[in-house]
């Protein structure tokens, strides 16, 4: 058993005591990758939730500052992290990510960069636009919607709920190699993305709620 | 801080701050309260001696901002902005690899001690003053906002990254705070309108759907 199947079946059980969870639309998951996951990130729990009821592999972009600690950098990579550095532009997370894809595995970010404090959808990370166009694979969206009333991003603690991790069928963007074409593509993609992201969340597809933040 | 974080001022009269703990908030001018629902999207809003109304959060911190958000505590009756709190801070140091089966990952860096200080904001500039002195940065050289867990991270112009906890004040204010000024100095500057924070500060056209 690899480390993360053995993480990956404790964290199962241990997201069954947290949460009521529910899975929709398995069947749009392809057999094998390449391909890349796309979440909303409502609360701290996203990655356990999904990840641990996704039957492959997935190689997630995490804040680099997760490496900091020496548990957790031994942790990461083997439950399939490798660091991002928010703070600059990052291109070995793009080459990591790019290689991953190149290797027939699976990749899973999350295009909003960060935690949502209201549980609303915000405005993705452009960079992560632009490696969605560069990768060339399918790109199924997992909407998540619950998690964020299992522990919201300014909650003091876990408060058991419904969870639905909704999974929507792959979408195809093609293989964008001109960097110009990609970012001529970015506004459409990110609006296009959110609009499924939003529907698989359980918000209102069109419009951002909230919007002005 | 708990939803304090979140309704660091009351979504309805604008007082601030506001009474919190864990899963409750209280304003000590209108009396409303507001608390955690079954659902985390929702918050139980109750007047005095009224029925507890479900609203949907992001509709109180869109009240929030319509109100001004972080503006009015910070600005001064001659106009100007000045605001701070008590903090602990880091600093990135250096940066290492992180390899896994012999390959590179990517990067992870390694972060100072944590020290207490005094974070300050005005119009142009953040400051921190430590038991190492002080330190300014002009807004319109810093190159990258981010927020964390509870915290906010500059990076600046010398290559640093300082991350900032807050002891007793709202992250998410601070995140607001140092957003508004910053688009504030940049469209001051005639740099038009930023589009996005991290993973540098960048301008260019407004989003649909997004005001900057």
């Amino acid at each position: 058993m690899t480390w993360y199947r053995f993480f990956k079946s404790i964290i199962w059980v241990l997201m069954k005591v947290v949460a009521r969870i529910r899975v929709e639309g398995r069947e749009n998951i392809p057999e094998s990758g390449p391909f890349l996951l796309i979440f909303n990130h409502q609360s701290f729990l996203d990655p356990l939730l999904a990840q641990s009821h996704i039957p492959h592999t997935v190689h997630s972009m995490t804040k680099s500052t997760q490496f900091a600690h020496p548990l957790f950098r031994w942790l990461v990579p083997r439950v399939g992290g490798f660091p991002v550095r928010r703070y600059r532009v990052d291109p070995q997370a793009v080459r990591t990510a790019l290689r991953y894809l190149d290797e027939g595995k699976v990749v899973g970010v999350y295009p909003e960069g960060e935690r949502s404090w209201d549980g609303v959808l915000q405005p993705f990370r452009r960079g992560t636009v632009r490696l969605l166009l560069k990768a060339g694979v399918p790109i199924v969206p997992c909407g998540l919607e619950g998690s964020f009333d299992v522990f919201p991003r300014w909650g003091a603690g876990v408060r058991r709920s419904h969870v639905t991790i909704r999974f929507g069928e792959p979408i195809h963007l093609g293989r964008h190699d001109d960097r110009e074409e990609r970012e001529r593509l970015v506004p459409e993609t990110e609006e296009s993305l959110a609009r499924v992201l939003r529907r698989l969340s359980g918000e209102p597809e069109e419009g951002f709620l909230g919007a002005g933040r | 801080m708990g939803l304090a974080n979140l309704l660091y001022r009351c979504p309805r009269c604008g007082a601030d701050p506001v009474e919190g703990d864990k899963d409750r908030v209280r304003c000590p001018a209108c009396r409303r309260s507001f608390q955690r629902g079954q659902n985390g999207l929702e918050i139980l809003e109750s007047e005095v001696g009224g029925t507890p109304v479900s609203v949907p959060a992001w509709s109180l911190t869109d009240a929030i901002r319509r109100l001004g958000g972080p503006l009015t505590r910070a600005t001064t009756p001659d106009g100007s902005v000045r605001d701070s709190a008590q903090v602990r801070f880091r600093r990135s140091l250096t940066e290492e690899p992180v390899y896994f089966h012999g390959r590179l990952l990517g990067f992870s860096e390694t972060r100072s001690d944590e020290e207490e200080g005094e974070l300050e904001v005005t119009d142009g500039r953040v400051s921190l003053v430590s038991q190492s002195g002080r330190e300014v940065w002009p807004l319109l050289d810093l190159l990258a906002l981010q927020t964390s867990s509870s915290s906010v991270q500059i990076s600046t112009r010398d290559g640093g990254v300082v991350q900032f906890k807050f002891l007793s004040d709202s992250s998410r204010r601070w995140e607001d705070l140092l957003k508004v000024l910053v688009a504030r100095a940049w469209r001051e500057a005639g740099r038009g309108e930023i589009l996005e924070f991290q993973p540098r500060i960048v301008g260019g056209r407004h989003r649909a759907g997004h005001a900057p």
